[in-house]
């Protein structure tokens, strides 16, 4: 009896072998008694009786069997797979082109996707580890709407609002609030800024948050205002200026001129409640607020006037959002008649805090910020995905006669379908590891940009394993739905044509619409809309550049230096920014100093209001709103900006003397038109000061490049006297960057009451116009790179793969006396043809993306001529290299091996 | 203790049976026996728990076969893992047997 494969271990069911064989036995027994001379039933009882409990030694032998039929299976299984791994590696070697090809596509769109999910999922989607976090809810207070202007839902509320909030409802267990603060941090030598927060004593125990170290709060320090100035740490500020030590609880810091004690330090997640990314130096108790106030006005806890608190609370148990809702409601109505002044036209506001991400003014613009950057991702991952399918498209046809031999052996259908899926997955996993590498990268990168806003971004953005799970199996899916198509076809019983092999002869020819061609068509008009973006943002950006700013400076330092209102007077801080700018004139290779309250073209701009004798307010307001600065009589002359009649602001506008303002040219032309503004009065309503208008200057852009030149003011910032806060510019011969070490020096010679809240180069603070324009431009250009050169990558795989194909068709004609010329034209027609299929299509979209994007353009038109011919032109360009290449290999066939070939 | 053993006796005996010969499971049971003149004569269904754990083990095999008079039965056979194992519990048992052989002829002294 000789063994055969497998057979005696492989057993269908144990249970009944083992019945069988001690049947068998027993059996067996009894014969040899009934040879003895021992009756049938007494020789089966005596058998029976030998052989003893029969159900027990089943039940025993049995569970063994069972056992090892488990083992034995799931053995087996990994025996296949082992082999299914080996095969598909081997395969995978068999073509590293095609293989490379894949992985790379994997790898970049599985790397771009998982890092702007996690960067999306950082800023818009996790929260703090709230306790029971679907209880809070967010208060905000309405902005009553003014003339033309809507009013605003969702505005800051006052702290007595927050007050009366807690202790006249009965909806909220709990209600907190804090508010933003910035202070310096001062040691015997420097000083330092600060960013924090005061917040309610309760804010942290609300939220259900545990410090890293120490406490938070208590609640007598929210009880008095003054009374306790103590201090939680950031994590972060801990870390970088204490080094982390523990021993720091319990010491005291100086704290815009006042002792505070630190009484524990939040951990790493509470980075504050503002933003994402707005990571709190510190926080101190609300009550410690007007203190730190840097404008040194006092009580503004009392101030029904001053909208600065955000509010959070936590609903009472039971209680609905409707329910809190309405004795919002009921509140706001008693607030109304309580506080005409203060709350007239105002309403209290609830959002679930669930429903807010970061505040719903920024939320918007911010998630539709989100869902282009993951359209554009969502593109790239588009074209990766038909990359592998068109990897494993070419993979199942080049092996249908393998397929179809190893069917006609008796292999099963399933058995080469997981033969494909286990190809798959190896790819996957290899492309996925590839991607994570990938991503790593391209978050670092996107973290090293820092937004040209005083305030440091500090997001602490983790790769997110879902999402690289997500994309991944997004990619797997649409390997194996492309590989198993082809697959299933071509393990259709009917196998006999297949292995006579018609595929590489002349009557094989591709059908024109094959879903290989569809693949190529898809990523050619993919990488087209996301380049036709990237080139619109471009050309907007270079016209932007042209735009006349109406000055002319371009070069030198700028620094934004500060004091606090308990420190210094509104005079002293004039005559130091006097001495300051003295100091600066002085330093060889400075040549010209100048100083502004803020500088156009910044983050932001302001607006005061003016009352002009003789011309009425627009209707439905009591005054004009016009943008306005204060600016030294050196302003005009270091930016270059043109007096066009009157004159520029001189030494003997002076604090006494008659007030002066410069105008701008469409102030002019506005409010005065067809005279002379020079000499004319207009007035600042509430001081009740009217200024004399001495001088019209040009215009110049003030807080966009697309804006229209609108009215501006210019005051005497040296007649004024009224800052504590200035713009020093400085030029000269000098490297820019020198410029500015030597303001930042001198401020800090001069006094160490001021802080120095900015420092930058003139040209890095005009980039700040340009920043989204050159963001997105960066951002398509190199996502529309990307899927450019997956395209190409899976062009040239097509044409590759098409040349293979029809070797012997190149053969034949060659040999029939075509010129090799003619050949390569063929084959690249047709390469062409599905490029000129997809660039057309890709303009059609890219139609409708100009639409969308046209109000983020500057100068340019949706349809831009330059980007609209220019970009399909790149495209194509690159497209026939990629074809070219594969393609002169049909050249170099040689007509007699490729007739003996098959 | 004892009923390991036991069983571990039962098993050594098993290999040893099947150690030249494909044997099934009734043949195991009469070979022991005659070997052992009866002295280890136990329940015969005992055995069919042994040849499964060392099925399981890996030492034995088992395959459906007919006997010379025409009857389906299952034989066993001993594998290279089994045969390994056979040489080393069968030292092990000896070495076994001679240890308590010596406390036994000590007490008897």
């Amino acid at each position: 009896m000789k063994p055969t494969f497998r057979a005696g271990n492989f057993s269908p069911d144990p249970d009944r072998d083992v019945r069988e064989e001690m049947e068998a036995h027993i059996q067996m027994e009894a014969e040899a008694l009934m040879a003895n001379g021992i009756p049938e039933d007494q020789a089966r009882r005596e058998a029976k009786r030998r052989f003893g409990d029969e159900r027990r030694y089943g039940r025993e032998a049995s569970k063994e069997a069972s056992a090892r039929e488990r083992n034995t299976r799931w053995g087996d299984r990994f025996d296949a797979i082992h082999r299914d791994v080996r095969f598909a590696l081997r395969k995978m070697a068999k073509s590293p082109g095609f293989t490379a090809i894949a992985i790379l596509s994997l790898a970049l769109g599985i790397g771009a996707n998982t890092a702007i999910f996690s960067l999306v999922n950082t800023v818009l989607l996790s929260g703090l580890p709230l306790r029971a976090p679907q209880e809070l809810v967010e208060l905000y207070t309405s902005e009553p709407s003014n003339g033309d202007e809507p009013g605003y839902p969702y505005s800051v509320s006052s702290y007595p609002d927050m007050v009366d909030l807690r202790d006249q409802t009965d909806v909220f267990s709990a209600v907190a609030g804090f508010e933003a603060f910035f202070s310096r941090l001062e040691t015997e030598t420097t000083s330092h800024p600060i960013w924090g927060e005061a917040v309610s004593w309760n804010m942290f125990s609300m939220l259900g948050l545990e410090p890293e170290i120490g406490r938070f709060f208590v609640h007598e320090e929210g009880q008095t205002p003054g009374t306790h100035p103590v201090a939680v740490l950031g994590h972060d500020f801990w870390q970088t200026r204490y080094g982390g030590d523990p021993a720091i609880v319990g010491q005291s810091i100086r704290l815009g001129g006042q002792q505070y004690t630190v009484v524990g330090v939040a951990p790493s997640e509470v980075q504050g409640f503002t933003a994402p990314g707005f990571n709190m130096d510190m926080f101190v108790p609300m009550m410690m607020s007007d203190a730190l106030n840097f404008e040194g006005s006092s009580s503004h806890l009392e101030q029904r006037g001053s909208h600065s608190t955000f509010i959070k609370a936590r609903l009472a148990p039971e209680v609905t959002v409707d329910q809190a809702r309405a004795a919002l409601e009921t509140l706001s109505a008693r607030q109304r008649e309580a506080y005409p002044d203060a709350f007239e036209g105002r309403e209290f506001t609830l959002l679930p805090t669930a429903e807010v991400a970061i505040h719903p003014l920024v939320d918007g613009p911010l998630k539709a910020v989100a869902v282009l950057l993951l359209s554009v991702v969502g593109l790239v991952l588009l074209v990766a995905c038909t990359n592998l399918a068109g990897f494993l498209l070419a993979r199942a046809s080049d092996r249908k006669k393998e397929i179809a031999l190893r069917l006609a052996m008796g292999a099963t259908r399933w058995a080469l379908v997981r033969q494909l899926l286990t190809e798959t997955i190896l790819l996957a996993i290899v492309g996925g590891a590839a991607g994570l590498m990938v991503a790593a990268w391209a978050l670092k990168a996107l973290m090293a940009f820092q937004p040209p806003i005083p305030i440091p971004i500090n997001l602490d953005v983790g790769l997110d394993g879902t999402v690289l799970l997500f994309t991944l199996g997004v990619a797997s899916a649409a390997g194996l739905f492309f590989g198993l198509i082809p697959a299933l076809q071509s393990t259709k019983p009917d196998v006999a044509p297949t292995l006579k092999d018609e595929s590489g002869g002349a009557s094989g020819r591709q059908k024109r619409f094959s879903l290989r061609n569809i693949l190529v068509v898809t990523q050619v008009a993919i990488s087209m809309v996301l380049l036709m973006g990237a080139g619109l943002f471009l050309r907007s950006l270079q016209s932007a550049q042209d735009i006349d700013l109406g000055f002319e400076v371009r070069e030198g330092g700028t620094v934004w230096a500060m004091a606090f209102g308990n420190d210094l007077t509104n005079e002293e801080f004039a005559d130091l920014s006097l001495t300051l700018e003295e100091r600066a004139r002085a330093i060889p290779g400075i040549e010209k100093v100048a100083s502004a309250e803020i500088l156009p073209l910044g983050i932001s701009y302001q607006e005061g209001n003016w009352d002009i004798p003789g011309v009425p307010p627009p209707a439905g307001e009591e005054h004009h709103g016009i943008a306005y600065n204060e600016v030294s009589a050196d302003y005009f002359d270091l930016m270059g900006i043109p007096i066009v009649s009157g004159r520029a602001f001189t030494a003997d506008d002076r604090p006494g003397g008659e007030y002066v303002v410069i105008i701008s040219e469409t102030a002019a032309r506005e409010y005065f038109p067809g005279e002379s503004p020079i000499g004319r009065e207009i007035v600042r309503p509430g001081i009740e000061r009217s200024y004399r208008i001495v001088g019209v200057a040009k215009d110049t852009k003030v807080w966009t490049l697309g804006e229209e030149y609108r009215p501006y003011i210019y005051r005497s910032k040296e007649q004024s006297r009224n800052l504590l806060g200035t713009q020093i510019l400085a030029t000269g011969s000098i490297p820019e960057a020198q410029i500015v070490t030597e303001l930042q020096r001198l401020i800090r010679e001069l006094d160490s009451r001021l802080v120095i809240m900015e420092s930058k180069t003139i040209s890095d603070h005009l980039s700040i116009a340009l920043f989204a324009p050159r963001m997105a431009a960066l951002l398509l250009g190199v996502f529309g790179a990307l899927a450019l050169i997956l395209a190409c990558t899976g062009l040239y795989g097509t044409v590759a793969f098409s040349v293979s194909k029809r070797t012997r068709e190149m053969g034949i004609r060659l040999s029939l006396g075509a010129d090799t010329g003619k050949v390569v034209g063929m084959v690249l027609r047709g390469a062409m043809g599905m490029v000129l299929v997809g660039v057309t299509i890709g303009l059609v979209l890219s139609l409708g993306l100009a639409q969308g994007i046209g109000s983020f353009l500057y100068g340019v038109g949706a349809l831009d001529p330059v980007a609209f011919v220019g970009v399909p032109l790149l495209l194509a360009g690159v497209a026939l290299v990629a074809a070219f290449v594969p393609a002169r290999r049909a050249s170099r066939v040689n007509p007699v091996q490729a007739l003996k070939s098959e | 203790m004892a009923g390991d053993l036991f069983t571990g006796t039962l098993e050594l005996l098993i290999l040893r049976t099947l150690e030249s010969r494909l044997v099934h499971g009734y043949g195991i049971a009469r070979s022991i026996r005659d070997r052992t003149g009866g002295v280890l004569d136990v329940e015969q269904g005992a055995l069919y728990p042994a040849l499964h754990r060392l099925n399981r083990k890996g030492w034995i095999m088992g395959e459906w076969g007919e006997t010379d008079t025409g009857r389906r039965a299952r034989f066993y056979s001993l594998t290279e893992k089994g045969r390994a194992a056979l040489e080393r519990e069968a030292a092990r048992w000896d070495e076994h047997a001679q240890a308590v052989y010596a406390v036994l002829r000590k007490a008897e002294a």
